[in-house]
Formats: C-alpha cells, structure tokens, sequence
C-alpha cells in the first residue's frame, strides 16, 4: 500500500466514522484537571514562608560563624529550590496547547527539563541540608539550646560528611537500578530522556 | 461570552470535528482505556483553549492542532507509567470499531509504529491537509514537510511486505 492508497482508505474510514461515531457528551465532564503549577505554586509559598524563618534566624544569630553557615546553607538551598519553582510555573503558565507542534513541544520539553533537574538535585542535596544544617537551625532557633553541646562537633561533622559522600554514592548505585522511579531520576536517566526528546524535535524541525 | 452559550458553542464546534479526536486517540494509542483518557484530555485542552479561538484558521486546523500537542505530551508521559484502567463506556464509542476493516487497523498499526511528530504529520497529510496547513500547524517548514512526506512514501515501499 502506498500513501495515495493510504489516503482513500482513510476518506472510506472518515465516511465509516462519519455514521458510526456516537459523542457521550455527558462524559465529558471526567475532563482531568491538572493542577500543575498549583502544586509547584504550594511548594514555592512554603519555601518562601521557611525562607523568611531562616532569614530570620540569620539576622538573629549573624555574628556567630557556628549558627551563620549552616543557616545560609539552609537559605541557598530554599533559595535555589524557590528559583527553580517560580521558573517551573512561569513555564507550565506559558504553555499553550494551540501553539504549533514543535514550538509547544519544545516548550514542554523546556519544563520536563528543569522539573527533572530541579528534583534530581533537590533530592541529592536535599538530604544534606535538611539533617545538620536543618538540626542545627531548629535547635537553636526553635528551642533555644546549643546544638554543638548536645549533639557534639564530631557528630554533626561526621553525619554532614556523610552527606556529602552519599551524593556520588547515591548517583553509581541508583545507576545500577532501573525499576524505580527514583534510581532513574538519582541516575539522570530521566534527564537524558528529555535530552532526547528535545534533540528529536530539533531533528524534526530541521528536516 | 457567558459560560451556558460558550460551552454550547463548544459542544457544537468540538462534535461537528469529533472525527479527529477519534483518529488522533486512536493513532497514538492503541488501548482502549489510555484512548478514553487521551480523549478527556484533549477535550479539557480544547476547552481551556477555547476563548482564544480567533477564527484565523479552520476550527478543525486549531482543534488538530491542540490535539496532537496534547497526544504527543500523553505518549511522552503515559508511555513510561501506563495506567491499566477497563473502562465499559467510553466518550467517543463507534459501533463499528469492533469489525474494524483488516486494512483499516493495518493501517493504524503502521501510524502506531511511528515516532509521535512523523505521525501528526502523517494524520495530517491523510486528512487531505496541503503542505502549507501542515507546516503551519507543526511549526517547520513546506519544504521540510515535503521532504519528510518522501521519506514516508519510501518507509512505505520498504515495509510494503508487511501490507499486501
């Protein structure tokens, strides 16, 4: 069958389909909603909100090195994820599903990228700033005591270092799995399929 | 315009083309119940799109277009965590789907094997849609769209085997 005979058979389909096809309109109302950028839009409230806390505690306890790293560290880091976060819903409210093809595509693959980059790295990081810099800040800025007396430098020294060793641990193992939503998204094979996605549709635009 | 007039309006333009949303569902995906979802996308899209619908182009042009957008996105994301989902009604229900003609879902198995552009393209060309529609509503250009049009025909030859 060549693409001309493909074409009459598709008219005889579209004349089938035109007597045949029955619209359940009352159905329509199962239309899904997805309320993307309304649960990026939740997630950026909530950092902003910590973010004014830890600003608050920087302020407080600015003049003493043991309180100021951990707590910027804290703040980059809610920082980095607000950024991330804003540029999420500035893209999800940017699409338009009338667009032309390629462009919407593009756009799309725009935002896959940066959510799969922004959870890769929230997760990898995140369990380093969310123990000791978080017990840290919490300790003194909630209740009060001193971490460093209660917990010791060398615990909160050797679990921070322990933290950081787990991000590239974390990248080989989660290589060796493939089942798991999050091993691929530790990995980056996620990002390397929005990779590919938008090179196909690079490809695809250029003939 | 207010929400009762709109939505019959709506109703009326999307049915007048509910043709499309059959062959784009059933182009891009072959199970009953990821078509059923496919469809209630698309439907939502074209709803949420709908105010913008200046009459510039076809409303079947605007209507193929959100579409295949949606359809591309759907197979992206629903080709790595597929929901198995029976559904005993569906939005769009064609008696005849059953008894599909042989060549007919021949047909929609070759569309099927294609990557998701070549066959928004492909649909696009077996609507009888000119070149220039075509690049419009994909974004590239008439010439790209010639080409790429070529390299079917002779993907065709190639797996004629398969088809007589």
């Amino acid at each position: 069958m060549d693409l001309e005979t493909m074409q009459e058979r598709w008219a005889e389909q579209e004349k089938r389909l035109e007597v045949c096809l029955r619209w359940n309109t009352h159905l329509m109302v199962r239309a899904p909603l997805r309320w993307f950028s309304w649960g990026v839009g939740i997630g950026v409230a909530l950092q902003v909100g910590l973010m004014v806390a830890v600003g608050r505690f920087v302020l407080a306890y600015g003049d003493e090195a043991r309180y100021l790293i951990p707590a910027l560290g804290l703040l980059a880091w809610l920082g980095a994820m607000t950024v991330a976060g804003v540029g999420q819903m500035r893209l999800a409210m940017g699409i338009r599903y009338d667009l032309p093809v390629a462009a919407l595509q593009k756009q799309m693959g725009a935002l896959w990228r940066l959510r799969m980059q922004t959870s890769r790295w929230g997760l990898l990081t995140g369990q380093l700033v969310w123990w000791v810099p978080c017990v840290i800040v919490g300790t003194r800025g909630l209740l009060g005591l001193d971490p460093y007396q209660i917990f010791g430098w060398p615990f909160l020294l050797l679990n921070f270092g322990f933290g950081v060793v787990v991000i590239p641990v974390a990248i080989r193992v989660a290589a060796q799995f493939d089942r798991s939503w999050l091993a691929r998204q530790l990995a980056g094979r996620q990002l390397n399929a929005v990779n590919d996605f938008l090179e196909t549709i690079a490809t695809f635009e250029k003939g | 315009m207010s929400s009762a007039p709109r939505q019959e309006s709506f109703e009326e333009a999307v049915s007048r083309h509910k043709k499309i949303l059959y062959k784009v569902c059933h182009a891009y995906c072959r199970d009953r119940s990821a078509q059923e979802d496919l469809a209630q996308e698309i439907l939502f899209q074209l709803w949420r799109s709908f105010p913008t619908f200046d009459g510039r182009c076809q409303f079947s042009t605007w209507m193929y277009r959100i579409a295949l957008n949606v359809a591309i996105s759907f197979e992206r994301r629903e080709g790595r965590r597929r929901r198995w989902i029976v559904s005993d009604e569906a939005l769009l229900e064609s008696a005849a789907s059953a008894a599909e003609p042989e060549e007919i879902r021949a047909l929609y198995d070759f569309i099927a094997g294609l990557e998701p552009l070549p066959k928004a393209l492909l649909l696009l060309y077996l609507d009888g849609y000119s070149h220039r529609e075509i690049a419009a509503t994909l974004g590239i250009t008439e010439t790209n769209v010639a080409t790429k049009i070529n390299r079917l025909k002779n993907q065709l030859r190639e797996e004629q085997g398969t088809w007589t």
